[in-house]
């Protein structure tokens, strides 16, 4: 099964484009419900079409192409899954008749007229929980499926020693953030310098639904506050880029043992009993793709070069699948991309003592109480995702019903 | 004058060591001195006087806490050892082979990385045997690695698995000729409390006699050949026992011993798994009797051919 994931960095101006139109759809607060329903309702049909199409024409059918991709990208899925949707379409197309009819009917009775308005209201909603009850069927939260382990990597951006430092408390707020939701992280590098701030930190994971709230934390994240080192009192901007990266359960091959070169410390040659060396620091690289990882975790050379794999494969998968979705460039993925590295997502003003998400004008105050990873940490994801869910079904559902 | 010395005296009582202090002398120090691997070195020594394996294990606020005057001397007293090119983990005295920590003792062989793969290959046997009673002999066992490794996981599978009613019964007896060895082995059994499973015999395997047959052998035996001992690394000619790596002119002195023993003690169609050198995998079949088949060689971590699998065929 081809399913779009994560990303790398776009194409900059589709990414503006996608985040204007997202600022304007929520700006003119347009949410699933309002989809005019004469308009659902020929989606409705449209979908039965393609299911009748699809099971006369067989291999020969050509499904449209952003409804085959939603729908998982493998032919014989797509048409099982939307075989389970399409009577709940036909049910709504038959609804939409019944209103139709209902709004036709001319009277003078104020009773009538009454009763008529009553059941249309009564109709209306019913017609609008099954749209939503559709439109949940259709547009699944494909990306948290089978997810079975997140990688979490931070990388100081702008800013010198005072984004290292910023780094190292994002870090700190993550890592009490999953441990007292009870997951587990193994980390496979963690690099600090002399001040105690963060060079490069990734730890990986478990289990996968941590990736749920998380996924929203990839991007640019930008502190503005007076720094520790600062004589002045002057207000400094600095960032730290955060990345969380999906591994899938065996939706992609393992990587190709001769596509690894494996680099240790230790001096080459024989080895064995003629050396005795205690640094077990390993290195991958992925020579298609020049992707390299580090890892001296653990006194275990072994220990290292499993941990190192795991955080290679899922950085060549996360590659390979956005190479994959950007050949599609369906709204998930531009939507998805709004996710980018380089994106500033996030800004955390300590004077201020507010906290702003840049992609759903998200504010919170408390930027002391959120860094601890708290439940204030929590709450704010959780309404960012509940945000994200709803704009980027928007977003899908326009795709799906302007295509034919 | 008098300022000059209150200024000195100041500045002696007011020196303030910290771990990340420490570490930056000693590094100096180890790289004047020449010593192998000298970050790693005053990595492990400091972290582990404070109890940890590894320095990142240490907030970046402890590694900036003022130590106590103790700790200051154990660090010293611990890296000045280092200087004589003591190996890292007699000094600390422990190290980590797979899935076991275990205490380590000067002059007993100390665990190379690339035997993390032999007993990788031992549990495979193990697994796919259909043997409910499994009789393995490890040779030349040192500090115990191989064996309580495989133990180890053969206990954690049991322990795991709710399925398998008829679990195989696995018994391991490890000799080594050299009795401190026996008695390290000993120690790390009873840490990892793995005493019950695992026979432990003071013996060469040239003069070892056992009443019952063993299915198969496992060793990490001494295989460097005579000549090339002196190019060692200090670590290992200075401090390890040559007597678990010297192999003889060609190497082979011990595995020709651990046949010979095979011939009157491995039941047919058993298997040996050894470590050799990595000359061996190459010439081995010319010294090999026979009876037996080299079946398999694998590489290590290194890619370096370093295991072969023996099989008594007759």
């Amino acid at each position: 099964m081809l399913l779009l994931r994560m990303i790398e960095t776009p194409l900059k101006h589709s990414t503006v484009a996608v985040s204007t139109a997202i600022r304007k759809a929520s700006n003119q607060n347009i949410s699933t419900k309002k989809v005019d329903t004469k308009s659902f309702g020929q989606f409705c049909q449209h979908l039965s079409r393609v299911r009748v199409r699809c099971e006369e024409q067989n291999e020969i059918y050509q499904w449209p192409k952003y409804l085959l991709h939603e729908l998982g990208g493998d032919r014989n899925a797509a048409l099982l899954k939307l075989s389970t949707i399409t009577p709940r379409c036909d049910e709504y197309t038959n609804s939409l008749i019944e209103l139709e009819q209902l709004e036709e009917i001319k009277s003078e009775d104020p009773e009538l007229l009454q009763m008529i308005d009553e059941e249309r209201s009564e109709m209306q909603q019913r017609m609008e929980e099954e749209r939503e009850e559709i439109v949940d069927h259709l547009i699944q939260d494909v990306d948290l499926e089978d997810c079975e382990a997140i990688l979490l990597e931070i990388i100081p951006g702008v800013g010198g020693l005072e984004a290292s430092l910023f780094a190292m408390e994002l870090f700190n707020t993550y890592n009490s953030y999953l441990f007292n939701h009870g997951y587990t992280f193994d980390p496979v590098t963690f690099v600090t310098n002399e001040a105690g701030g963060l060079q490069t930190a990734s730890v990986m994971c478990t289990p996968g639904d941590a990736f749920r709230l998380l996924r929203h934390e990839s991007g640019t994240h930008r502190v503005q506050r007076v720094p520790q080192t600062e004589a002045r009192g002057r207000i400094h901007t600095s960032t730290a880029s955060v990345a969380v990266i999906p591994k899938y359960a065996a939706k992609f091959d393992e990587l190709k043992t001769r596509d690894i070169k494996k680099h240790f410390s230790r001096p080459s040659g024989p080895g064995g009993q003629k050396v005795n060396t205690t640094n077990s620091q390993v290195q991958l690289i992925h020579t298609p793709t020049g992707i390299s990882v580090r890892c001296s975790e653990t006194r275990v050379l072994g220990d290292n070069l499993q941990l190192a794999l795991r955080e290679l494969t899922c950085k060549v998968h996360q590659l390979q699948s956005s190479a994959i979705a950007s050949q599609i460039n369906s709204a998930r993925y531009q939507h998805l991309t709004l996710r980018s590295r380089s994106d500033k997502i996030r800004t955390y003003n300590y004077p201020q003592d507010r906290i702003t998400d840049h992609r759903f004008h998200i504010s919170t105050r408390g930027v002391t109480s959120h860094l601890s990873g708290s439940t204030a940490f929590h709450e704010y994801m959780s309404r960012i995702d509940a945000e994200w869910n709803e704009s980027e079904k928007r977003e899908i559902l326009q795709q799906l019903m302007q295509e034919d | 004058m008098q300022q000059f010395r209150r200024l000195c005296s100041s500045s002696a009582s007011a020196a303030i060591f910290t771990p990340q202090s420490k570490l930056r002398e000693w590094i100096r120090r180890f790289e004047q001195a020449s010593v192998f691997e000298p970050q790693t070195s005053a990595q492990l020594i400091i972290s582990h006087v404070f109890g940890k394996k590894m320095i990142s294990q240490l907030s970046h606020e402890e590694t900036l806490m003022k130590i106590s005057a103790e700790e200051n001397a154990r660090i010293d007293k611990l890296c000045s050892k280092r200087l004589s090119h003591i190996p890292i983990q007699y000094i600390i005295g422990e190290w980590d082979f797979r899935n076991c920590s275990l205490k380590m003792k000067p002059p007993i062989f100390i665990p190379r990385p690339e035997t993390e793969s032999l007993v990788d290959l031992v549990n495979l046997e193990l697994e796919r045997s259909q043997k409910l009673n499994f009789r393995l002999l490890e040779v030349g066992c040192g500090s115990g690695a191989i064996s309580l490794s495989i133990l180890r996981e053969h206990v954690e599978k049991q322990e795991k698995s709710t399925s398998k009613p008829s679990n195989q019964l696995l018994e391991v007896i490890a000799i080594d000729v050299n009795e401190e060895a026996v008695n390290l082995t000993k120690l790390n059994s009873s840490i990892l409390h793995l005493s019950n499973q695992l026979t432990v015999l003071n013996s060469s395997v040239e003069k070892f006699e056992s009443t019952r047959k063993f299915d198969a052998i496992v060793s990490n035996p001494p295989y460097i050949p005579s000549t090339e001992m002196n190019a060692l690394q200090k670590e290992i000619i200075n401090h390890e026992s040559s007597l678990a790596f010297d192999g003889g002119k060609d190497g082979f002195d011990v595995i020709r011993q651990i046949i010979s023993f095979a011939d009157r003690s491995l039941v047919k169609d058993g298997w040996m798994w050894m470590e050799v050198d990595d000359s061996h995998p190459a010439t081995i079949a010319n010294i090999l009797p026979h009876r037996y088949q080299l079946d398999q060689v694998e590489r290590d971590l290194f890619d370096v051919e370093r295991f072969v699998k023996l099989v008594k065929i007759r």
